[in-house]
């Protein structure tokens, strides 16, 4: 065996050993601390384990291991993971420290814990928040101060300059403090942050060669606060937005949902804020892109699904302090999701189930429906002799559901969380759906076939 | 609000055309067959079974999207005829 081996070998099972004495240093019967048990959301939390208020530091640095029990009324598992500093600081410096990990039903849970004391003393008050998302934290437990990021995607800029509408001189250093949740981590989740020249752009829209990527990209490795240093950028005189996108990596996306990824929503933007501003004098071109920009923003964003008659009533209304022309003529004229959708139901409800074609809408109804038939099962009886009878029975039902449980059963071995579903999922769907964008490239590209001189097409023979 | 109104006029004033047709609730029986119910019931477990043998589902959306394309590869032709890309 060659040394590279005998090394490779060492690691995979020093990985092993540590995590599984990791899981051995806190069984389930010794380490658990005083029960609090509280409900949310159908979940309870029946102890947190090991001492110094049920949990414990174990390692130094800015981690702790901790472990936890947590499940349903009647089913619990041990979960174990490490708590991180909340925004990546010393742990000495912390009000809050944040965890994260994975529950059987594939949810992910959210903890922000505070300690109070010291951490060299080794006494900690917990306070924590819960989540049945990635993302909201919703207040939990005896006392709850969810951290400074709470994962809503509108709060999650907490500052940025320059800001919206600001007028700035000609050296530019820009700021960003927005928050990162642990979700953006494990879901591969970058930052870009462009910045947009508009007078240079707003002829030739579509095509944007000025622009300037500050952040063009940057991974998110850790959650809490983010500040990147930006290096400050000197600007001629003019109009700019700046534009903050949390995006997926496309790759990463591919593997969670391929035909969503490929179809519909090619880049998993959680987060897309744009800041206009104006570095000394802004020019009339500039500032005319920069108004239709804002006006169409606000007309897709802020006032969709909001209408009401006395929004109406007091945008409308000249003598009203709330008069808004723009707003008005909106509310006027452009179609409200919300009443479409309802129009839309009653045209399906009151037309489209008449007679003819009524036939075709049941049809479509019922292919579309994701309701579930039990199979039925069979059986028979055979006479033996005299009066006794065999029944032979056959349920197609409990064949399935035994395939699907075992299927089900296969767990990754280092992460019990994980099933094979969750493992192979993925991969099965990328390759279905690399298969389906072969065959119909293929079909594209063999539709057209070269002719030659005589009009006859090409063969390997010609 | 105004886009709205109209939209809701139209959809009553067509309502209120072809309001004497009897509504189908669900799809015929003929020859003693019930089409609906057998369709259900088809479809129902159908559902059962991809939810238990999940990659068949996601071989099945495949094939659909493929379907899907060689239909709108029909429709293209069907309208633009000779024009159609890939048609000389």
């Amino acid at each position: 065996m060659s040394l590279k081996a005998l090394v490779f070998l060492l690691v995979i099972l020093g990985s092993f050993f540590i995590s599984h004495g990791k899981a051995l240093a806190c069984g389930a019967d010794d380490c658990h601390g005083s029960a609090f048990p509280n409900t949310q959301g159908g979940n309870v939390i029946t102890s947190f384990t090991g001492i110094n208020n049920t949990w414990t530091p174990i390692m130094t640095g800015a981690y702790y291991d901790f472990y936890w029990e947590y499940g349903t009324d009647s089913t619990y598992a041990t979960a174990s993971g490490s708590v991180n500093a909340f925004g990546g600081s010393p742990v000495y410096d912390m009000t809050a420290l944040q965890a994260r990990f994975g529950s059987t039903t594939g949810h992910y849970y959210a903890y922000t814990i505070e300690p109070i004391s010291s951490y060299t003393t080794g006494n900690f008050d917990i306070i924590y928040a819960y989540s049945d998302s990635p993302g909201h934290l919703i207040p939990f437990g005896p006392s709850s101060t969810p951290g400074p990021c709470d994962s809503d995607p509108s709060t999650r800029i907490l500052s940025m300059y320059p800001g919206d509408g600001d007028i700035v001189s000609s050296t530019v250093a820009f700021t960003l403090d927005a928050c990162m949740d642990p979700a953006d981590v494990t879901g591969s989740y970058s930052v870009k942050v462009t910045l947009h020249n508009i007078d240079q752009n707003v002829l030739i829209p579509g095509f944007s060669q000025s622009d300037l990527y500050l952040i063009n990209g940057e991974n998110i490795t850790t959650s809490g606060e983010y500040n990147p240093s930006i290096t400050p950028v000197l600007l001629p005189d003019g109009n700019y937005r700046l534009n903050v996108v949390f995006e997926q990596s496309y790759l990463w996306g591919l593997l969670q949902n391929p035909f969503t990824h490929l179809f519909v929503n090619p880049f998993t933007k959680i987060l897309n804020i744009s800041h206009s501003f104006i570095v000394n004098h802004g020019t009339f071109i500039g500032n005319l892109s920069n108004n239709i920009f804002s006006e169409t923003n606000s007309i897709l964003g802020g006032y969709t699904s909001t209408k009401t008659a006395s929004q109406l009533a007091k945008t409308c209304n000249p003598l009203d302090g709330d008069f808004d022309l723009i707003q008005c003529l909106h509310f006027l004229f452009v179609p409200d999701g919300q009443a479409l959708a309802q129009t839309l139901t009653q045209a399906k409800d009151g037309i489209f189930t008449r007679m003819p074609w009524g036939y075709l809408t049941r049809f479509i109804t019922i292919l579309s429906s994701t309701d579930t038939v039990d199979f039925d099962t069979y059986s028979h009886t055979f006479p033996i002799s005299g009066s006794e009878n065999l029944t032979i029975g056959f349920n197609p039902g409990e064949i399935l559901t035994g395939a699907g449980e075992f299927v089900d059963s296969i767990h990754d071995p280092l992460n019990p969380d994980v099933n094979f579903k969750d493992t192979f999922g993925p991969m099965i769907k990328l390759v279905i759906a690399l298969g389906v964008i072969i065959t119909i490239a293929k079909d594209l590209m063999g539709s057209h076939q070269h002719e030659n001189e005589g009009g006859g097409k090409n063969t390997k023979l010609s | 609000m105004i886009a709205n109104i109209f939209l809701n006029i139209v959809v009553l004033i067509i309502g209120a055309i072809f309001s004497w047709l009897p509504v189908v609730t669900s799809l015929p029986t003929i020859n003693g067959f019930d089409i609906d119910s057998a369709l259900v019931t088809g479809i129902g477990q159908l559902n059962t079974f991809l939810n238990t043998f999940w990659p068949i589902k996601y071989m099945i959306v495949g094939a659909l999207t493929i379907f899907s394309y060689y239909i709108l590869k029909m429709g293209l032709k069907f309208i633009l005829g000779h024009r159609a890309p890939g048609q000389h």
